[in-house]
């Protein structure tokens, strides 16, 4: 005959997945439902317990960092964050700067500088950034869209080279012609390709003051097209 | 993760930022566990686990011995639960706190609360239903019997329960012989 004790001792022997022998077979099964209870009890447990634990691990992080308990941790994310963004600005200024010329001809009228024109058109400040609503950074460099204009031969729709030579004699100080001439120098449309002679249109276009003479001089110098 | 590592991390300065996730790991479990078996709500032991963590960094210079880190852990753990409990005004929910009375009460029959009327469909949901009881009537014994069933040593569940050895020993062997009481009905059906 069992002792009472040892009922006991047994009930919790079964209970942590031991071997027992002699055990009332009566009580046996009770202890192997009890245990089956609580393992189960213990699994749901375990399931809550590893999501607790990781939001209380950030909740207290925070709290101590809060009570200057322990140092506040470095925002890696955010340095990465913002060197990744500085790259990809840098990217766009240096892409944007190295192949950045222009390819339409420009009215022979526009003498005015495009910040100029923008002291006189407020819409123009925003069609430099944005175009049909998307922001284009600093491609509003290539969308120089010609205003119509009353000297023909040497425009958007008319160039050819021995007209614009004509049109400069009679007005050689005008540099958006002589930026269309280096032009067509440059893109070859009614001659021999020449970066030489477009260079040197350039430059006269640009020391009057034409910045897109400017931009394409040095696009020639930057791209080794001229020596 | 150990206690000594533990407290390795939490002594050294430099490592405060682990030292917290280690002790969380370490900790964290076994902690919830106790607040809940002293029916705590999930909200509110974790606002004492809180309190717990904060006095461990802010009194961690004060540990004199070493040795008697995890004990001094679960002091403060109790002490916490306790201090919610006064704030909350729910001092009769208050376990494992003066031993002298507690053991009192273990030894008496009185508390005991098993109805012996109710018809069960079968074996397993009369011990489902007893266990159930069994947790409800007596929370910090079936918190002890779980612990032992997870082989967890009698020296470690006396200083979960802030208990003596000794205490600690009568306090299982107590909790046995009640765990074994409410089971006597579902032990006579078929299963």
């Amino acid at each position: 005959m069992m002792t009472e004790q040892q009922i006991q001792d047994d009930f919790i022997s079964i209970l942590q997945g031991k071997k027992v022998s002699g055990m009332d077979a009566k009580w046996r099964v009770v202890a192997r439902m009890v245990r089956n209870i609580l393992i189960k009890e213990n699994n749901i447990e375990e399931q809550m317990f590893v999501t607790r634990e990781q939001n209380f691990e950030k909740r207290i992080g925070k709290v101590l960092q809060a009570r200057y308990l322990i140092p506040k941790q470095r925002r890696t994310f955010a340095f990465k964050s913002w060197i990744l963004a500085l790259f990809i600005g840098a990217s766009g200024v240096y892409a944007t700067k190295e192949y950045l010329h222009f390819t339409t001809p420009l009215p022979l009228e526009l003498t005015h500088t495009q910040e100029e024109l923008e002291g006189q058109d407020p819409k123009l400040f925003w069609k430099k950034w944005f175009n049909n609503g998307s922001f284009i950074m600093f491609g509003h460099r290539y969308l120089a869209n010609p205003v119509p204009t009353n000297i023909g031969g040497c425009d958007g729709d008319q160039i050819d080279l021995k007209g614009c030579l004509e049109l400069l004699k009679k007005y050689p100080s005008n540099p958006n012609l002589l930026f269309n001439i280096g032009l067509i120098y440059q893109m070859g449309f009614d001659t021999e390709v020449n970066f030489e002679k477009a260079a040197e249109y350039y430059k006269k276009a640009a020391a009057l003051g034409n910045d897109y003479a400017r931009v394409n001089f040095e696009y020639l110098i930057n791209q080794d097209l001229i020596k | 993760m150990l206690a000594g590592e533990v407290l390795e991390q939490l002594q050294d300065k430099a490592n405060l930022d682990i030292a917290y996730k280690s002790l969380n790991s370490f900790f964290y479990r076994n902690a919830f566990r106790f607040l809940m078996a002293n029916k705590l709500n999930a909200a509110d032991a974790d606002d004492v686990i809180q309190e717990t963590f904060i006095k461990v960094f802010e009194k961690i210079d004060t540990l004199k011995d070493d040795s008697k880190f995890e004990s001094w852990l679960w002091t403060i753990l109790r002490n916490n639960m306790n201090e919610f409990y006064r704030k909350s005004n729910k001092n009769n929910n208050v376990m494992f706190g003066i031993e002298a009375e507690d053991l009192e009460n273990l030894t008496g029959d009185a508390d005991v609360k098993v109805s012996y009327g109710q018809k069960y469909d079968d074996q397993h949901n009369c011990v489902e239903e007893k266990m159930k009881l069994f947790q409800e009537d007596m929370p910090d014994q079936h918190y002890a019997i779980k612990l032992q069933m997870e082989d967890v040593s009698i020296k470690d569940i006396s200083i979960r329960i802030g208990r003596s050895y000794a205490a600690t020993k009568e306090f299982l062997s107590q909790s046995k012989k009640k765990l074994k009481s409410y089971f006597e009905e579902c032990k006579e059906m078929e299963a």
